[in-house]
């Protein structure tokens, strides 16, 4: 048997062996396959999407130690019906409006001018789409100052709802803020200053288990017998890293500088709120953007985690501007301005929650004397269909900038392919307002089901 | 006197070229009497001085003789057949007995072999009391040593001498037995009636074949064996009571099946001849009545307990010598060379054993495993029993599709651990390097008996990255091949049944666990059955008894049937270049960067070919070059399939994991190299630890990763659903829990049912599915709806689909909670370590899921496994005389003088 036959074998093998090893690292396989990830897109049936509104205007009447209703608030709708009222005591206050349908373009807004012997001020909140988790920031419970967390429950089954109460020395101690149950479609009020007395700078926390709910910070202002400022601010979900205020518009000298020397008057100016939840400090950085000439402020700051704190905007001019703030850690943030009116002597302050960024279509009903603010966030220009009185255009948002426009009373409807914040400053005689633009929690047209 | 009044009849059937020879002996003996000639050979005979009477071929001898003898008038007649030859004197010492023995009915010569003129082939027959027919001198060398005999229970009809009145009153043979014992049964007759039987050791005849053979040719042994155990129960029942007759009857066909199963699983060939035989004439109760009859007719003198029967200690002693003789046979044939498991490698076992617990000790005591690509195992036996033939799935919202053969292989390897079918993944994955270590080195012993290399091997198959890529990932079928693997190599290299046995079995096992493995292990067992048994073929039955119905349904679709077993897992598929670091993933070696890394594995891959190389070309090993040539194939198949998506689980598709195809490759090279390097002299000091090191330093990634805990397996509990749900399904089982995921590309909804999916439930049919399984449209649409609030009533569907359960899995806060919370008929449960539960309030009394089994599966799975199983195991002991190992040459010398 001579040599090479006996290692035939052993060569057929290695030349195999050397033709799969070439075919693996040089040529791609002829092969393909026809898998996929198993999908299904469903519509489904008439979808029902449900926001809840807070109802009236609430405090303490003459010497009552219940809070009830101070004066009532007109709600504008738009495509939707009021599907239950909300049972507040004895009472009923704040409703569902529900639509089936089109979701997208279900908005409520409530608005209330109050000049009475304990409230002065004007208010406009959107109603929203009821959370379990939810943060909201704004008011104080120093003298004189309310600060009212409504929580209303519009579904069928119960909530159980627990608060936590920040202040500016971090989370406080409030005994009874747990386990609080809001009975199907009813609504409970309860008075921060309870909580957490004498605090400047409270922020709460509310979670829910069950039925989701909506929650409202209600503030009132007296500086002492004078009663001067309303508002009430709807929540966040949660901490963010980016926090966007589209529109806020700072009042001239002449108007409230003619009261700032009344150490009363300290709130009505600008200022922002930061909660970092959490152990960890963050460095944040402002960005002031004012619509009309002048240059852009940017503040770097740390904020201490686990304590709110409040950074006054003290020496902006006169104006509109758009502020977002970036941080390293998720924050929460509200934002205060204020209004005076040296004529009728009405002072106000308003709230602003953070609008978040997001994709589709925001709605807002807005009611007059409102302009809109749109903040792109992103690094690329912004595409987006503006609806406003019944006319419908396309404006461009510049990257990292923003885009402001007067809109008329009634539906607003902002869409957009890619994250935008949408926000509305509505000013009055009787006061100032913020608004903000929501999408539907879930766009329920074709909702995407990935078989496990 | 007899010689006065002879018949000699010559029955010519087969032989009729040796008749003249018969007539010759018979005219030189000077034999006096009538020569007929009875021509049942179907031909033309024609010899002179005697007459020839020609009739047909299938006329028994009996019924010949009877035939011869009618027209004449003798006493006595003397049979013979074509094929004896009296040797002179035969006659008259034959005669001389009947002559002076009047009580004496039958004589019988002494039978020498044709061939064999000094053999016996028979000299005189009986049986036990049980029936079995025993020769008293059966191929013997004849030295006088039974010329002593003469009274004898029968003699053969070859030469047998006869007086006719016995003849007659008896009616000749029994027509039920024309071919085996039929003399036998005629001279129980005679003596019955009172006539003696006697042997003559002068009167020798030479006979050249058996009666059967004359009667009907050359038979296999089965078909011999068949007659006889025929023969056998006819003649017991014809002797017995009448009472017991029936009792007799059913114990011959059982005591003879059981006979047949020992012979089975002996691995003898033919094991239900006689079974067959003994039912064949226990059911012919016509003829068993007929000689009855006739038996009782004549029966004067019954033969009690006669000396004349064999004893069952001299049958005992002579089924020894039988089975002495078989195995003898046997040795003689097997002296191959074999690596044998010493001392050595039980060091480096236990060694190994101590890695293994040190690196993934920590999963010892878990209830079960999960993460990765593994699920828990069902909580009891008879829940993995239930998925051998299972056709419905709960996986896919619940699928029915064709058995899968991997559900049916845990099914059964869930059997070892009997008592928690988890305990034995939980084994396999603390034990993966000691069983790989083991794994390795027998499957050495495919191509090499040195023990050095096979310890190299060993190491080498322990440490490897395809191996701990798959621990790490919980890729328990990776696993399963890695170490079925070489054991399959070696028992394919086997040549005995119990290796061919065996070789069918892990065959199966690489095969189901790894189907992208099929290719491969048919080619070996192709390889096998051209250079070898033909018979090799039949180790594949074993793994298409497993996977019958999935081949069936992947006809439509080939290459779906490749798609890895169990839960799809996604897969870092190396490409191009990379693949041939032979890692199954990308490789990564501590303190350097993936580029070096890269570079380190593929120089390892290229010094282990080389020396493979060298084994190849100089080691004369051609079983080295099959091995290559597999692991080409294997290489091939990966080329095909690897950018192929094949399956799909949890929003992803899924490619092929490489590392068992990698497998196959790495064993050849290190097999290759172990060759190499054990023969080389600085091998043993140098080259053998150094490779080793080698080895664990590549892998030493891979092979930390419990210790590093980058591992995804990790313990877990059996069930996989909140411990409420397990709860409420443990009083009522049956309903299922919607899990809906959210996620950024879309909803995830699943189905889980009971206490949640467990590995077996994940079939190919579930996980290779293109497009919704038959229940996921339904489920889809009830989760759309769940979680916007809607006018669907959802409650009603749920209950349709018998779904008691909602789990979000997601925090309390996530939006999607309150619009699940708003759909009235759901109680929400509370926030569980898995998501936010809720429960269906009503009492869903949905009809019942059918989950039927294929029966046909598991009969056609359990009696291919049966078979494959008593061929596997070795019931024969192990051989007495040890045969020295050999070492495969290197030198030249060697080589040449192998030459």
């Amino acid at each position: 048997m001579s040599i090479l036959k006996k290692v035939s074998t052993g060569v057929v093998g290695i030349a195999t062996l050397g033709l799969g090893a070439y075919a693996v690292a040089f040529v791609p396989s002829p092969l393909t396959s026809a898998m996929s990830v198993v999908t299904t897109v469903v519509a489904p049936e008439a979808v029902t999407r449900s926001i809840v509104c807070s109802g009236d205007v609430v405090g303490y009447v003459g010497d009552s130690a219940e809070i009830s209703a101070v004066s009532g608030t007109r709600m504008a709708t738009t495509a939707g019906v009021t599907a239950a009222e909300l049972a507040m005591g004895e009472s009923t206050n704040g409703s569902v409006v529900t639509r089936s349908g089109d979701s997208q373009v279900v908005a409520a807004t409530e608005v209330a001018g109050v000049r009475g012997e304990s409230v002065v001020g004007y208010l406009a909140t959107e109603c929203g789409d009821a959370l379990n988790e939810q943060w909201l920031v704004g008011g104080s419970t120093t003298t004189g100052r309310d600060t009212i967390v409504t929580i209303s429950n519009g579904s069928d089954v119960d909530a159980r709802v627990d608060l936590e109460i920040w202040g500016s020395k971090g989370l406080v101690d409030a005994p009874g803020s747990r386990g609080i149950i809001i009975p199907p479609n009813s609504q409970r009020s309860y008075s921060v200053a309870g909580f957490a007395p004498d605090e400047p700078s409270p922020a709460v926390h509310l979670t829910s288990s069950g039925a989701a709910v909506w929650a409202t910070l209600h503030t009132t202002t007296v500086r002492g017998l004078v009663p001067g400022g309303l508002d009430r601010v709807g929540p966040v979900a949660g901490p963010t890293t980016t926090v966007s205020f589209p529109l806020l518009h700072i009042a001239s000298d002449e108007t409230i500088g003619a009261v700032l020397g009344d150490a009363n008057y300290s709130d009505i100016v600008a200022a922002l709120r930061f909660l970092v939840p959490g152990d960890i400090d963050s460095a944040v950085t402002i960005t002031l953007d004012p619509y009309d000439d002048g240059e852009s402020i940017v503040v770097t700051a740390t904020i201490a985690a686990g304590a709110t704190f409040d950074i006054p905007l003290s020496d902006l001019d006169e104006g509109d501007w758009s502020v977002t703030i970036e941080s390293e850690q998720p924050l929460v943030a509200a934002a205060r301005v204020g209004f005076h009116d040296t004529r009728t002597g009405i002072t106000d302050i308003a709230w602003a929650s953070g609008a978040p960024a997001q994709i589709g279509t925001a709605s807002v009903v807005v009611p007059g004397g409102s302009v809109l603010g749109i903040t792109n966030f992103t690094s690329a220009d912004a595409t987006v269909t503006l609806l406003s009185g019944g006319v419908s255009t396309d404006v461009i948002v510049p990257a990292r900038g923003s885009y402001r426009a007067p809109v008329v009373a009634g539906l607003v409807t902002v869409t957009s392919v890619t994250d935008v914040s949408t926000g509305v400053f509505v000013t009055t005689a009787e006061g100032i307002a913020t608004l903000r633009g929501l999408t539907a929690p879930i766009d329920s047209a074709n909702i995407v089901i990935i078989g496990g | 006197m007899i010689r006065d009044s002879l018949a000699i009849v010559v029955v010519a059937r087969r032989h009729p070229e040796r008749l003249p020879e018969t007539l010759a002996a018979i005219a030189a003996d000077m034999v006096p009497g009538t020569i007929i000639v009875m021509n049942l050979t179907g031909d033309v005979l024609d010899f002179t001085g005697c007459t020839v009477i020609t009739a047909a071929p299938t006329m028994s001898l009996s019924h010949a003789v009877d035939r011869a003898i009618s027209e004449i008038s003798v006493d006595a007649v003397w049979v013979l057949r074509d094929d004896t030859v009296p040797r002179p004197g035969a006659f008259a010492a034959l005669a001389s007995v009947l002559d002076t023995s009047p009580s004496v009915g039958i004589v019988g010569p002494k039978q020498m072999d044709a061939h064999s003129p000094v053999t016996i082939r028979e000299m005189g027959e009986s049986m036990t009391r049980t029936g079995f027919a025993v020769h008293l001198a059966e191929r013997e060398l004849d030295q006088a040593q039974y010329d002593r005999t003469s009274d004898v229970l029968a003699v053969g009809e070859a030469g047998m001498l006869v007086r006719r009145e016995l003849w007659q009153s008896l009616g000749g043979f029994d027509p039920a037995l024309p071919g085996v014992d039929g003399a036998l049964d005629f001279c129980y007759r005679a003596r019955s009636s009172g006539w003696r039987v006697e042997v003559i050791p002068a009167a020798v005849i030479d006979t050249a074949v058996t009666s059967l053979q004359a009667l009907a040719g050359d038979l296999s042994e089965a078909r011999v064996v068949m007659e006889e155990a025929r023969s056998r129960a006819h003649r017991v029942l014809v002797y017995g009571s009448s009472f017991v007759q029936p009792l007799i009857a059913i114990g011959l066909v059982v005591s003879t099946f059981v006979k047949g199963l020992g012979r089975f699983t002996q691995k003898r060939s033919s094991p239900f001849a006689e079974w067959r035989g003994t039912v064949a004439g226990v059911v012919d109760i016509g003829a068993v009545g007929r000689a009855r009859r006739a038996f009782r007719a004549i029966r004067t003198n019954p033969i009690g307990g006669s000396r004349l029967f064999v004893s069952p200690a001299e049958l005992r002693h002579r089924r020894a010598l039988d089975n002495d003789e078989r195995r003898a046979l046997l040795e003689a044939t097997d002296d191959s060379p074999r690596l044998t498991f010493g001392a050595t490698a039980l060091w480096w076992t236990g060694f190994a054993v101590v890695v293994g617990v040190v690196l993934n000790g920590r999963l010892l005591g878990a209830p079960a495993l999960g993460g990765g690509a593994l699920l828990p195992m069902p909580g009891t036996i008879s829940e993995a029993w239930a998925a051998i033939g299972a056709t419905w799935s709960d996986v896919a919202a619940g699928i029915t599709a064709v058995p899968d053969g991997f559900a049916a292989l845990m099914g059964l390897l869930s059997t070892l651990t009997w008592w928690q079918p988890n305990a034995g993944v939980i084994a396999l994955f603390v034990t993966a390097i000691p069983l790989s270590f083991v794994a390795g080195y027998i499957g050495a012993g495919a191509l090499t008996t040195n023990s050095r290399a096979a310890v190299i091997v060993g190491a080498g198959w322990a440490l490897i990255p395809t191996l701990h890529i798959a621990v790490a990932e919980g890729r328990i079928t990776a696993v399963l091949a890695h170490l079925a693997l070489p054991l399959f190599a070696r028992a394919i290299a086997g040549t005995t049944i119990v290796s061919l046995g065996w070789a069918s079995i892990l065959g199966a096992v690489v095969w189901v666990s790894v189907p992208a493995l099929a290719p491969v292990v048919v080619l070996a067992v192709i390889i096998r059955a051209m250079t070898g048994n033909p018979g090799a073929i039949a180790a594949l039955l074993p793994a298409v008894a497993f996977e019958w119905p999935r081949l069936v349904t992947a006809l439509g679709n080939p290459l779906s049937y490749f798609a890895d077993r169990g839960v799809p897992f996604p897969v870092t598929t190396p490409t191009g270049v990379l693949s041939l670091t032979l890692w199954p993933g990308t490789p990564t070696i501590p303190f350097v960067s993936g580029d070096v890394a890269a570079l380190i594995s593929l120089a390892v891959v290229a010094g282990l070919f080389a020396l493979t190389v060298i084994a190849v070309l100089v080691a004369d090993n051609p079983r080295v070059g099959a091995v290559l040539t597999i692991g080409g194939l294997a290489l091939v198949t990966w080329f095909a399939v690897s950018p192929l998506k094949l399956a799909s689980a949890d929003g992803e598709t899924v490619g092929l994991f490489p590392g068992p195809l990698f497998d196959v490759v790495w064993f050849g090279l290190i097999v290759g190299a172990a060759i190499t390097i054990s023969a080389t002299r600085i091998g043993s000091s140098v080259l053998a630890p150094t490779s080793i090191i080698a080895f664990a330093l590549v892998g030493v990634t891979p092979l930390t990763a419990g210790l590093a805990g980058t591992s995804l397996v990790n313990p877990t509990t059996i069930r996989t659903l909140p411990a409420y749900v397990e709860a409420e399904t443990a009083v009522r089982p049956g309903g299922a829990t919607l899990i809906v995921t959210p996620s950024p590309d879309g909803l995830r909804a699943e189905l889980q049912r009971d206490s949640g999916v467990t590995l077996v439930d994940w079939t190919a049919a579930a996980a290779t599915r293109i497009g919704p399984a038959e229940n996921e449209p339904a489920v889809a649409e009830i989760a759309a709806n769940l979680i916007v609030e809607s006018g669907f009533d959802v409650v009603s569907a749920l209950e349709k689909n018998d779904i008691r359960f909602v789990l979000l899995e997601a925090p309390p806060t996530a939006t999607e909670v309150s619009s699940i919370a708003s759909h009235s008929g759901l109680t929400s449960v509370g926030v569980t370590d898995r998501g936010i539960l809720w429960r269906v309030t009503g009492d869903g009394a949905a009809a019942a899921i059918d989950r039927k089994t294929d029966t046909i599966y598991i009969a056609v799975l359990g009696a291919v496994l049966v078979v494959a199983l008593v061929a596997a195991v070795p019931t024969t002991l192990p051989r007495r005389r040890p045969v020295a190992d050999d070492v495969i040459p290197l030198t030249e010398e060697d080589v040449d003088e192998h030459s």
